[in-house]
Order: C-alpha cells, then structure tokens, then sequence
C-alpha cells in the first residue's frame, strides 16, 4: 500500500456520496507544516482519483485536469463529503467533483473537473 | 542570467514544506519572469506508488514547490520571512505517462505569468530525460 493511502478512510459511500475521514495522525502533517498542519492541496486530486478508481474497479491516473479550484482549507481530522460525476467513454473517464464538510453542504473545499484513464 | 542552482539545504530556507514532503532538492532563479528546480526521485519518496511509479499528483506537489521556492527567495531577497503558501487553482494540466520511478531526476521550469500582492500565476513545465511529463497552470497564495 502506498503511504498516502493512509491519509484518510472510506467512512461510507454510497451513489449520492462518499463520506470520507482525514488521519489526523498521518505522517504528511509533520511536514505540511510544521507547527500548522493542511492537507497539501495535491492530496485531494490524491483522495479523489482512489475513490474514482475504486467505483471504476481498476487503478486509474490523471490524463488531464480541466479545473480545480480550491475554495478552503482540509485540517486533519475533518470529514468531507465527495459527490461525483463519473462517465465512462472508451477507457476515458471523465469526472466532475466536488468536496465539502460532511456536515454542511454549503461549506465547499474544492471542485474539480478532470480526465482520468 | 540565471545564479547558482541553490541545494537542499539552502532549499529549506525558501520553502515552508518539511519531510516527508519535500519535493524540491535544486532551484535557480533565472529573473523575475522565470525559474527552474530539480528533484531527484528517492526511494522513500511519499508519492511512489506500488508500480514503482510516481504518482502524478506527486509533480503537482514538486511544481507548487517550485512556484514556492520562486517568492521565497524573492521575499528573502527582500528581508521578509518566507511564509506559508496554498494553491488556489490548477488549470490546463496535460499529464503524459508513463510516471518516473525512483532514480529518475524532474526538470522544471516555470514562467511567471503574474504576481499581484500575495497571488502568483504561473505556467509550469515538468521534464525527465528531456521528455515532457507535464504542463499546467497554477495559482497560488502565500
């Protein structure tokens, strides 16, 4: 398993969403950054093509990102919700996403569009 | 002209980022407008995945160190401390596998499309071998 699949767990998912759970105890924090720990923003893209590739059923990578746009800060600890548009066209898989607080819907963290393969 | 490639250790004086991630081992500063970094891959690196590959996302993390790099060492230049960084957006990103392995040396270089206060807008490149493995635009806040 790679370390950063660490970084956070499956809590549930279901058509709607995927509720997902940061480790606040994962190493990545000692680092970014010292003293005041963040998800580094790269880790999100991270978090959301492992639960794109586990809906797919094979391990999928970025060919392209469109957008993705970062609205607020992911602490450790937190609990977001991802709520995906996934289709599939000839081995391409074009994904619409978005991630917030768990909780409150409208506290939005990022929103991305991108290709993966 | 371009000044001397900065290693490691001169590095952690520009960037906020530590171990475990830290994915930038040389930087040079060509002029206001333009800068190049280096990583060699190591084998504990954080980002390599199970194929031995690393991970793209682990590029995105080099390229917004670079870009981290760039307004550290303007804000050292100018006797300010060197402060914590976030992306605000990744546009325009073309990825082309396959993904380096361990052993492997990244190239970047960026162009600085504008800085206005605290946002910077960069266009970056990411090599290896001489094969380009990446291209995006970033912005960032610091």
């Amino acid at each position: 398993m790679s370390q950063i699949s660490t970084l956070f767990d499956i809590i549930e998912a279901n058509q709607e969403a995927v509720l997902l759970k940061m480790n606040e105890n994962h190493p990545v924090y000692q680092g970014h950054f010292p003293g005041n720990p963040i998800t580094p923003g790269v880790l999100s893209l991270r978090m959301i093509r492992e639960c794109v590739s586990r809906e797919i059923g094979r391990p999928l990578h970025y060919a392209a990102i469109k957008n993705c746009r970062y609205v607020a800060l992911i602490r450790p600890g937190d609990t977001l919700r991802l709520q995906r548009q996934i289709t599939e066209n000839e081995g391409s898989v074009t994904v619409k996403a978005t991630l917030t607080d768990a909780n409150n819907p409208d506290d939005l963290r990022l929103q991305l569009e991108a290709e993966m393969r | 002209m371009s000044t001397p490639a900065c290693n490691t250790n001169d590095i952690i004086s520009l960037i906020p980022q530590r171990p475990p991630i830290l994915m930038v081992d040389g930087f040079s500063f060509e002029d206001e407008q333009n800068c190049n970094s280096t990583l060699t891959i190591s084998g504990d690196n954080m980002f390599l995945e199970e194929s031995g590959r690393l991970a793209e996302e682990g590029i995105l993390e080099h390229i917004a160190q670079t870009a981290a790099a760039y307004v550290g060492y303007l804000r050292k230049q100018a006797g300010k401390e060197v402060n914590m960084g976030y992306i605000g957006d990744i546009k325009r990103c073309v990825v082309n596998h396959p993904m380096p392995m361990a052993g492997d040396t990244l190239t970047t270089h960026l162009t600085i499309m504008s800085q206005v206060g605290n946002i910077t807008m960069v266009a970056a490149e990411t090599a290896v071998n001489g094969q380009t493995l990446m291209t995006c635009r970033m912005k960032l806040a610091n």
